[in-house]
């Protein structure tokens, strides 16, 4: 079960979950993505770090088809995105199947976005009675234990004004988790929080992965990148020009500009 | 003979209601036909694939550009040169209710572009559909944005439908111009009819203040923090 007690050690080397090709991304003029080829494997825990505008938000909207890529694949859990295998040979996969699809992979924002106008309970138990089907008191019963997880179980009927920062980000990462998902993007989500509320994020993400949860973290608190990650990718101008361990990747980077952007981090104390 | 405002009142009186209940049951049909128009109109123009957007967006800003008399002139009397003869209430019901959801759609689509984009992305990350985002989680939060600029806009449309007395519509207005001018007392009928579009607009003015205050308690709205 999700979020449980055991720290189960990480099944390397595993089946890979996520694998793009080629992958590439353009707004208008700008190209965000450049041939990306990554793989990520099952339980594996992957930071993605670069400067603003590299590339790296891009890639996890592409991972889940929220921006569909330019050019390339994406292949989530064997299943090639955006594309339905047929009798007579493969075609585009339409909105609906794209949507059974998007909703394996969860996803957390830098702003959380939750809904204002439902509870917390709503927010969490919207999706999975809408898209998994799922009975409303299951739904209801699978987000306790999830807020009960992520430590708010007392915020049940809270709406999302009334909460913190740093709750407001718990009660994404649970509604997110609500749906079952194989994987689990999450883009920059302390950038937006006041220092003191960041810890309770990062604590139940480390939590997360400390079960095999995937995860792919757009983060620049290098820390968590270097106690949690298995992988640290440094992304620059739309491609990966390097990945490795965190901690090699963070203090003996053999890139120039991964060397010029780990030294302003330096700087700023981080 | 010189008739006391008493004896105005209990002859006109009759007429005048007649012209009341009609302005009344414009002022109905045009607001109960317009608003669901405009909200499809806005949800399509916001949300919608370009291929419906911008049609929409064209035949918006006619019927926003031209004057209501002239579009109201045209139900009516250009219109059978077409071979689409119409009463006059009809005519003012489609002329009105035309132009009441041109503009009314416009005050919507501020709301609706008002709600954050976030909003849509993180709907669509949990595998939400499209309808299913907009009823859940985008109408709801439009809502209450929308309701000042709403009533606004009716109260508006109510004051227009006195411009279906121009089409032969025996409304509120037209019934106080026929009496003024068969008893040359305007100051009488003209205050009287004023009055009776005062009470239809302060019923709506009313009721913002009790949608307002209903849907902030049913959303209990939090002062936004930060």
């Amino acid at each position: 079960m999700m979020m449980g007690e055991i720290a189960k050690p990480l099944p390397f080397p595993a089946r890979p979950i996520v694998v793009t090709k080629g992958l590439v991304k353009n707004y208008g003029p700008v190209r965000a993505l450049d041939h990306v080829d990554f793989t990520v494997a099952t339980g594996e825990v992957v930071a993605i770090v670069g400067s603003s505008g590299s590339g790296k938000s891009s890639l996890l909207r592409c991972l889940n088809y929220l921006d569909p890529p330019d050019a390339g694949e994406v292949w989530i859990n064997e299943h090639l995105m955006g594309v339905v295998e047929t009798a007579t040979g493969v075609r585009k996969a339409t909105e609906r199947e794209i949507r059974q699809h998007r909703a394996d992979i969860g996803m957390v924002f830098q702003h959380f976005n939750l809904f204002p106008h439902f509870t917390v309970m709503q927010n969490i138990i919207e999706a999975p009675i809408a898209v998994r089907k799922v009975a409303r008191r299951e739904a209801i019963e699978a987000a306790r234990e999830l807020l009960a997880a992520v430590g708010l179980a007392d915020k049940t009927d809270a709406f999302p004004a009334e909460l913190s920062g740093g709750q407001q980000q718990r009660v994404a990462i649970a509604r997110a988790l609500a749906m079952r998902p194989r994987v689990m993007l999450f883009d920059e989500p302390t950038s937006a929080l006041d220092p003191e509320l960041v810890d309770e994020v990062l604590r139940v993400m480390r939590r997360l992965a400390a079960e095999s949860m995937t995860m792919l973290v757009v983060t620049h608190e290098m820390g968590f990148a270097e106690d949690v990650a298995d992988r640290l990718v440094f992304f620059d101008k739309g491609k990966i020009i390097e990945h490795g361990k965190p901690a090699i990747v963070m203090r003996q980077p053999s890139q120039a500009r991964t060397q010029a952007f780990m030294q302003r981090l330096q700087r700023r104390g981080l | 003979m010189i008739m006391s405002y008493y004896d105005l009142l209990l002859q006109y009186y009759p007429a005048l209601l007649q012209g009341l209940w009609t302005t009344l049951l414009l002022s109905f049909v045009t607001l109960v036909l317009a608003t669901p128009a405009a909200v499809v109109i806005a949800v399509l123009r916001e949300t919608g694939s370009r291929y419906i957007a911008v049609p929409l967006a064209i035949l918006v800003n006619i019927v926003r550009l031209l004057p209501a008399l002239v579009v109201l002139f045209f139900v009516f009397y250009a219109m059978p040169q077409l071979g689409h003869r119409l009463s006059p209430l009809a005519a003012a019901f489609i002329g009105l209710s035309v132009m009441g959801a041109a503009y009314m759609s416009e005050d919507f689509r501020g709301s609706l572009s008002a709600i954050d984009p976030g909003q849509y992305r993180a709907a669509k990350a949990l595998g939400l559909s499209h309808l299913h985002t907009l009823r859940r989680i985008i109408i709801p939060q439009a809502v209450p944005l929308a309701i000042p600029p709403y009533i606004t806009r009716a109260i508006i449309m109510v004051k227009g439908t006195s411009l279906a007395s121009m089409i032969a519509v025996g409304d509120l207005t037209a019934q106080a111009s026929r009496a003024t001018s068969i008893t040359y007392q305007p100051f009488f009928f003209i205050v009287l009819a004023g009055l009776g579009y005062l009470a239809i607009s302060a019923l709506l003015a009313l009721f913002q203040s009790w949608a307002e205050f209903s849907i902030a308690r049913r959303y209990r709205l939090a002062p936004r923090q930060g």
